[in-house]
């Protein structure tokens, strides 16, 4: 009896669990995107493709997908080249510093894009202390370039995109069996031959792979266009306007256009990436990092990685400097002349100055704690049970990854700005929640795929092992289960977190007067010529995040 | 230690039987093994007996006291998994100790204790090891001792030296029977490898399809296995389908062999090395004419493989100075099988 109580009991809470994830994805993912479609094509008289007509109708609408085809594309192109010669570069060749380089080459990923974009503008925009450098040594009367537009949209790419390539390429070339090299140089292969015949096959997979997230981000990005595009025009951008101006089916077209554009590529790259699908062979000899024995050749290779190392240091540098640069003294100078804590007190003193801050960290919190709530039951179902309809759960899973920031934004509004049986018949539109929210669809895949890699390395048998050698299930949770997969969700929680606290897309089109973020506090103060402050918020954002990156670090060891 | 009683086990998965109605006794401090084929069903009999699998009926009895119902933390029994299942959270002193700790010995007990169960199961020294710092032989060992250390009443061995190479395998076999002697446990030993069964087992239970076939000590079960599929998988033999009449064995209808009196079957048995092989005619019982179609050199035996009208019989000859090189291929010789060695099934 004891035990069909049991039973039941066990069971009763799995249908609970089951149906309340189901109701969490299909609430916050499926029916606000749902919604969207629905809001593309309803008119007073019924459904209608009038929007899409009229959009492709208007030549400049034209030229904003070209404009947005153009910029996913390109940040590919630049994003492959520079990813993967860095992941050649730092793996192939045998350098003391090369893991120092590795460690700051992976910073981008954790700085908010908004502050890398602020920061750039500093540098090398019209009024850029780089800019002003050049034109100060070469004694110029003109812009030596312009940081603007397609150019500078792609500049700011390259710099903070390339890491997905880096990293893939990185763990592929661990793929590399040096042994084939080997026999192909025996046989009299020239090294371009070998460059395409067994290297490439084996890091192409990487490649496609790193593609399809570099599209994705590409076509998705909005604070580098939104603040340096002028008069290039791309689909987030454009999203915003509409939304600003209220026309919601406008903006609905423009997310499922954008949508269907990521997922044609997704599809296509998805597709090659099954056809050319090499079997890995047995594990042969890992490939050696070369030595480099010409002097001249270390010495441009030395070169190469100072020239690396301050590329990356410097707009870190330059948010910390003009964090400290007092409040309106650097107007025409050239360079900031007085320097102070005086940002900082602002923040600390004015509650005004301090709300965008403390919104920020406690939307993020929220967002983090939803994500695990609903992230580590999904992985658990997904990776750790035969549930019949796991393969739906997954779908849905990973459904947030295919929608770009601004989309997820347009869809949390298009779901929740009328009553919502998924959230007890409230409308959210205006409230506070609705921004964390937003952030949490975002983070939902990463929370569930870092928190399943952990789950896969809690074997059943360790639980089956502790059991015998007497120990009851909470002691076996809190000895054996926690401290296994606990790990892998921390890094989760503190990835998603990082994430959430810096958001510009979504943060931009959803903010109200309640939870005004600091990543718009950032962009405003910009505006508003206190660059000093923009930047102290920058500050407050790295640090935190960094302090929780080399956190995660140390527990993952 | 305790005796374990097995009464009518059943146990299904889903609408397929994997134990079916199994009833065993092991023996206080015996060496017991589940000896069968891949998919049997020893694994799960093992869980039952652990309590991680819940039967559907049947009672498990220690001590002849009725556990059926006791979860697996609360039932004395230690077990060491086929992939030796460590804790990757904890060093191999943690490993060890954690069944000490939960049931709250002092620390100072805890620590003297892991250092004599580490020297028993020669670990000394590797304390604060790292588990992903352990060989295969080594992980087994700290596995073995983390099972005993809290002195169950029996131990369970899931197929621990299939994840070993064949050197290995060899020295664990020793010094699994050496502990389990020092210690006087109660153990039972899963293994689809009939060699280890045969080696380390004071008994040993043959499972077929989540029948149990035979039980009985390894001389027994191998001189006298009670069907076709514990000859066949015991050791290797000569099997055929039979008609038997008036103590008369035929095989296809031309081959007759004499039998014992009184033998019933549809099969006989017989071992290859107690086949007589010779070139002269002696004119006895059961001997027959044969060719020999192959000869197979396997260190200390040779082993023959001869055709009698349309069977195969394989014979083995010690490989010793009298027998060596002793016949050749395609060579017409004779063959003698015994009545006494003929098993009937
Ligand atoms: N959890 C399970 N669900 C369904 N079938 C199972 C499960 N565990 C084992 N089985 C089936 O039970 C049979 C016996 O398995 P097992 O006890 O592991 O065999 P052995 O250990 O002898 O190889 C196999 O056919 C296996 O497929
Ligand atoms: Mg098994």
């Amino acid at each position: 009896m004891d035990r069909v109580i049991r039973y039941f009991k066990n069971d009763i809470l799995k249908h609970i669990i089951y149906i309340g994830v189901f109701w969490i994805l299909i609430g916050f993912v499926l029916y606000p995107a749902f919604n969207t479609f629905l809001s593309s094509l309803k008119s007073q008289d019924g459904l209608t493709l009038k929007y899409y007509k009229d959009f492709f109708s208007n030549k400049n609408n034209i030229t904003v997908v070209v404009n947005t085809i153009k910029l996913g594309l390109a940040t590919v192109l630049v994003c492959g080249v520079i990813g993967t010669g860095l992941a050649f570069y730092v793996n192939y060749f045998d350098f003391k510093y090369n893991n120092i380089i590795n460690k700051l080459l992976l910073t981008p990923i954790m700085i908010p894009g908004v502050i890398i974009v602020i920061a750039f503008i500093q540098l090398y925009g019209e009024s850029g202390l780089i800019t002003s450098t050049i034109e100060l040594l070469f004694n110029l009367d003109k812009h030596p370039y312009s940081f603007k537009g397609f150019y500078g949209i792609l500049f700011i790419h390259a710099y903070t995109q390339y890491v997905y390539f880096y990293l893939n390429v990185s763990v592929s070339i661990g793929y590399i069996d040096y042994s084939t090299i080997e026999a192909a140089k025996n046989l009299g292969a020239s090294k371009l031959k070998i460059f395409t015949s067994v290297i490439l096959p084996t890091i192409t997979p990487a490649l496609a792979t790193s593609s399809i997230l570099t599209f994705m981000s590409g076509i998705g990005s909005f604070s580098a266009p939104n603040l340096l595009g002028h008069n290039y025009k791309v689909l987030s951008t454009q999203i915003l306007l509409a939304k600003t101006n209220n026309y919601m089916e406008i903006a609905s077209v423009q997310v499922m256009i954008l949508l269907f554009t990521g997922l044609v590529f997704l599809t296509l790259l998805r597709h090659y990436e099954r056809s050319t699908k090499i079997e890995m062979s047995v594990k042969g000899k890992a490939i050696r990092p070369v030595k480099i024995k010409d002097p001249k050749k270390r010495k441009i290779y030395m070169a190469l990685a100072g020239f690396v190392i301050l590329t990356i240091i410097l707009p870190i540098l330059t948010i910390f400097l003009l964090s400290f640069v007092k409040p309106g003294t650097w107007m025409i100078n050239i360079y900031p002349k007085e320097f102070g804590f005086d940002n900082y007190m602002k923040i600390f003193t004015k509650s005004r100055v301090f709300a965008p801050f403390k919104n920020s960290i406690s939307m993020s919190l929220w967002a983090t704690f939803f994500s695990l709530v609903l992230g580590v039951p999904c992985a658990y179902i997904i990776n750790k049970t035969k549930f019949k309809a796991k393969g739906i759960l997954e779908l849905l899973v990973i459904l947030p990854w295919a929608m770009p920031a601004s989309t997820i934004a347009i869809n949390m509004i298009n779901g929740f700005n009328k009553p919502n049986i998924f959230v007890g018949n409230n409308i959210l539109v205006g409230t506070y929640i609705l921004l964390p929210l937003a952030y949490f669809v975002g983070i939902i895949p990463l929370m569930v795929k870092t928190t399943g890699v952990s789950l896969n390395n809690l074997n059943n048998t360790l639980i089956d092992a502790s059991k015998t050698l007497g120990a009851s299930w909470k002691n076996t949770f809190k000895k054996i289960i926690i401290p296994i997969i606990s790990p892998g969700i921390i890094a989760g929680a503190v990835l998603g977190f990082i994430r959430c606290v810096g958001e510009y897309t979504t943060s931009a089109l959803l903010y109200g007067v309640a939870n005004k973020p600091i990543s718009i506090a950032m962009v405003n103060a910009l505006y508003e010529f206190e660059i000093g402050l923009s930047m102290a918020y920058g500050v407050l954002i790295i640090v935190i995040t960094s302090i929780l990156a080399s956190l995660m670090m140390k527990l993952r060891r | 230690m305790g005796e374990v009683l097995l009464k009518n086990i059943r146990k299904i998965y889903g609408n397929k039987e994997v134990l079916k109605d199994i009833t065993l006794k092991i023996n206080k401090g015996e060496f017991f093994t589940f000896l069968g084929p891949s998919g049997c069903g020893k694994t799960t009999l093992l869980r039952i007996i652990a309590g991680l699998e819940i039967h559907q009926k049947g009672k498990v009895y220690l001590k002849g006291e009725d556990i059926s119902h006791l979860s697996a933390e609360k039932r004395k029994v230690g077990m060491v998994f086929q992939n030796y299942a460590l804790f990757p959270n904890m060093t191999v002193f943690e490993n060890i100790a954690y069944g000490l700790k939960l049931k709250g010995v002092n620390k100072k007990k805890i620590k003297n204790k892991v250092k004599s169960y580490l020297n028993l199961v020669n670990l000394s020294g590797y304390d604060n090891r790292n588990i992903t710092q352990l060989s295969g032989g080594e992980q087994q060992r700290v596995a073995l001792a983390r099972s005993v250390i809290t002195e169950p009443e029996v131990l369970l061995l899931d197929e621990p030296l299939s994840n070993l190479d064949a050197r290995l395998r060899d020295k664990m076999r020793l010094e699994i029977k050496e502990l389990q002697k020092k210690l006087g446990i109660t153990t039972i030993f899963v293994t689809h490898d009939q060699s280890e069964a045969l080696s380390m087992s004071d008994k040993i239970a043959i499972f077929n399809m989540g029948n149990c076939m035979q039980v009985g000590a390894p001389v027994d079960i191998y001189r006298n296995p009670k069907n076709s599929f514990v000859a066949k998988f015991v050791g290797e033999t000569n099997l055929y389908d039979v008609n038997i009449s008036n103590n008369d064995a035929i095989i296809n209808e031309n081959i007759i062999l004499k039998l014992k009196d009184g033998k019933k079957g549809n099969h006989i048995s017989i071992r290859p090395q107690d086949i007589m092989i010779y070139r002269k005619k002696k004119n006895l019982v059961n001997e027959f004419k044969v060719n020999i179609l192959d000869i197979q050199f396997n260190g200390a035996t040779i082993e023959y493989i001869c055709k009698l009208k349309n069977i195969k019989v394989k014979i083995w000859v010690l490989n010793n100075t009298f027998n060596h090189n002793a016949f050749n291929n395609g060579e017409n010789v004779f063959i003698h099988l015994p009545k006494e060695s003929i098993n009937v099934l």
